[in-house]
């Protein structure tokens, strides 16, 4: 008998099995309604270009002490940051929040035409700067703690290395740091990319070419078998509801700022340039060995975006010795929203940072 | 939507006589079925056009793709047990695989499709083919007179439009190769759980494995160097060709009067400039306040301390 025995009849109860759960599966996403992402209460306290910075309202019902040292997130510029607060049970932000930490989060907004000329000096020296400025300001304090996340960690880095006296911890979450490590797709693709070609034709980097080159990862999988698999992950409101803000997150990629685009790729992947000690950033030279404050690095191992080589390179270039690393057993995404993660994570992180 | 029965028990019958058929008619006609209508699927392309147009935004999308993965994965399927079905004597599995799997081109098309900076049908092989004659006339002729800028941008569009064209189908070509490597990966995987006493009786099953297969060669093949330049290639040729539409848009524009990218640009810099400026002097008056406030009288500043704790800053202000 052949290895592959796909009867005639059985194909069809299987077809028909998959058009009845299709057509259950599709009232149900009628039916869930809306669908917000982003759950925990926050408020404004500064706003500049397409940029916002929220502090998040702390949960009365925390009785843990409040750590009086306030916590900035910086997210990447790519994809939207209420991934860290995507929903109730799975928020980075709420779990940090009941760790008694003072939360705050830049969202940088949708970058367009008036910002095609920002550079990665302007957020790093510019944009991260003010917004730690309005934070320690706001809390009569010196230094803030840092959690940069994936290239938002990588810009962390830059500021920290270049504003070390305003940076009492560092963490790093996901965040690449030899971009040329043999495991990492997207630096092998872009070592032939005429960059200033593409800033030069595109002007802003659409969101939808990092979509694709997103996709194009891993393209039967998520182009493909996810669809496939989508109805087994519809037999309750609640699992429509996550799939579907986890649909809409991986599909709002704001366009990126042609300059800082050209620079981010030129000088971080095709350069190599962070480890090398070589990031200029508006004629300042970024030195790994300048971060002298303690430095948590948490990467997934099975991060197909940041593998986790790219990540553990931090160790030894920094000036600090208090160095401490994380493996979770996840992905880049899995990192802020599975379960595994929830229950990790943010008290390793608040643990932590008490501690110092 | 309401048709609930849409896939209940009449289908079903219909579907297996369907398929049913193939062993009949394979024997008199060959096993050409290639005009005959998939019952299942006539029923899912009429469920969905009737569904669709109400559905929100976000939802089409998501929907369209999953109706879409769904034919693929019972063509699929359907495609190996016609094979099956057709096969007179003892059935080939491993041909069966090869006809079934071996082109990903329109897999990878979905995909790539998404990128191409002017539509497809502009770049099509027989649109290049049929105007080779008119380009080579075209490219041995200098650009004379009056219109030798246009003639002279023209020619160049032309060229960058048959670079991509080439670098297109070096990449296409690339993914055929990939489906070929894929092919052989799903029967050494088919082969493997056969020696395992393990069988695929389902759709699902092995279109998963097929996934798995083409995912894991895919890995591979992409981080060598040859698809490093294939690609940096594709995606170079495209912004050459948007590149250089523009500047054409933008001669035509300046001829009638109208606003430019070149002018958009412009403006674009100077404030940018001025932003800096405005950026750099804030950043002056900051200090300078600073500066001011370690010189006030030591009750005045406490004073100050604490109404900062009470109040936080405005919004923009600082």
């Amino acid at each position: 008998m052949p290895p592959i025995d796909i009867k005639p009849e059985k194909l069809a109860e299987e077809a028909a099995d998959y058009g009845q759960k299709l057509q259950a599966g599709v009232e149900r996403l009628f039916s869930v309604g809306e669908v917000p992402a982003g759950v925990s209460p926050r408020e404004v306290i500064y706003r500049e270009d397409k940029l916002t910075l929220y502090r998040y309202l702390p949960n009365p019902s925390v009785t843990r002490p409040v750590n009086t040292i306030p916590l900035l997130i910086v997210y990447a510029l790519v994809n939207r940051p209420y991934m860290t607060d995507i929903q109730e049970d799975r928020s980075t932000i709420k779990s940090l929040l009941a760790t008694g930490q003072e939360v705050y989060l830049i969202d940088w907004g949708y970058p367009d035409g008036a910002d095609r000329l920002l550079t990665l000096d302007d957020y790093v020296n510019g944009y991260i700067d003010r917004c730690v400025n309005q934070v320690r300001l706001r809390h009569g304090v010196e230094q803030l703690n840092l959690l940069g996340i994936c290239q938002g960690g990588a810009l962390s880095l830059c500021y920290t290395a270049l504003h070390q006296a305003k940076v009492r911890n560092l963490i790093t979450m996901v965040t690449p740091v030899d971009f040329q490590t043999a495991d990492n797709m997207l630096s092998a693709w872009v070592q032939h990319l005429d960059v200033d070609l593409l800033v030069d034709a595109q002007g802003n980097i659409p969101g939808e070419f990092l979509n694709w080159t997103f996709l194009a990862l891993k393209p039967f999988t998520l182009a493909g078998q996810k669809y496939v698999h989508l109805l087994d992950s519809l037999d309750d409101d609640e699992r429509a509801k996550n799939f579907l803000r986890m649909e809409q997150w991986i599909f709002d990629s704001p366009d990126q700022a042609g300059e800082a685009f050209r620079q981010f790729i030129k000088q971080f992947y095709q350069q190599n340039a962070l480890i090398k000690g070589r990031v200029n950033l508006g004629g300042h030279l970024v030195k790994l060995k300048k971060i002298t404050c303690p430095v948590l690095n948490i990467y997934g191992e099975q991060d197909h975006l940041v593998p986790p080589a790219a990540s553990k390179a931090l160790k030894g270039q920094l000036g600090g010795s208090d160095y401490t690393e994380v493996a979770f057993p996840g992905g880049h995404i899995g990192v802020y929203v599975s379960g595994k993660a929830q229950a990790l994570i943010p008290p390793t992180i608040g643990d932590w940072l008490d501690q110092r | 939507m309401g048709e609930r029965d849409l896939f209940g028990d009449d289908w079903l019958a219909a579907q297996q006589a369907f398929w049913n058929q193939w062993g009949e008619k394979a024997g008199a006609s060959g096993g050409d079925h290639s005009a005959a209508v998939n019952p299942w699927e006539m029923a899912l392309n009429q469920w969905w056009q009737t569904l669709a147009p109400s559905a929100p935004e976000l939802m089409q999308e998501l929907l369209g793709k999953t109706v879409a993965q769904a034919k693929q994965l019972f063509q699929l399927a359907e495609l190996f047990a016609q094979n099956r079905e057709n096969s007179a004597d003892e059935f080939d599995w491993q041909s069966a695989i090869q006809q079934t799997f071996g082109d990903l081109r329109g897999i990878i098309a979905g995909i790539t499709g998404a990128m191409n900076p002017i539509p497809e049908d502009m770049l099509s092989d027989s649109a290049i083919d049929n105007s080779t004659a008119y380009l080579q006339r075209l490219f041995s002729f200098p650009g004379l007179g009056i219109g030798h800028r246009s003639q002279a941008q023209q020619r160049e569009m032309i060229a960058r439009l048959m670079t991509y064209q080439k670098a297109r189908l070096a990449y296409e070509r690339f993914f055929v190769d990939l489906g070929n490597s894929a092919v052989v990966r799903l029967q050494e995987k088919v082969t493997q759980l056969d020696s395992q006493g393990e069988r695929i009786e389902s759709a699902r099953a092995l279109y998963d494995l097929w996934v798995e297969a083409s995912e894991s060669v895919y890995a591979e093949q992409v981080m060598t160097p040859e698809y490093v330049k294939l690609y940096g290639e594709l995606i170079n040729s495209q912004m050459a060709v948007k590149l250089h539409m523009r500047t054409m848009l933008d001669d035509s524009f300046t001829a009638l009067g109208m606003p430019t990218t070149r002018d958009f640009r412009a403006l674009e810099q100077r404030a940018y400039d001025d932003r800096k400026v405005i950026k750099q002097l804030q950043a002056e008056m900051l200090n300078s306040k600073a500066t001011a406030k370690i010189k006030v009288p030591k009750k005045k500043a406490v004073s100050r301390k604490r109404a900062n704790a009470g109040h936080p800053p405005s919004v923009n202000r600082s």
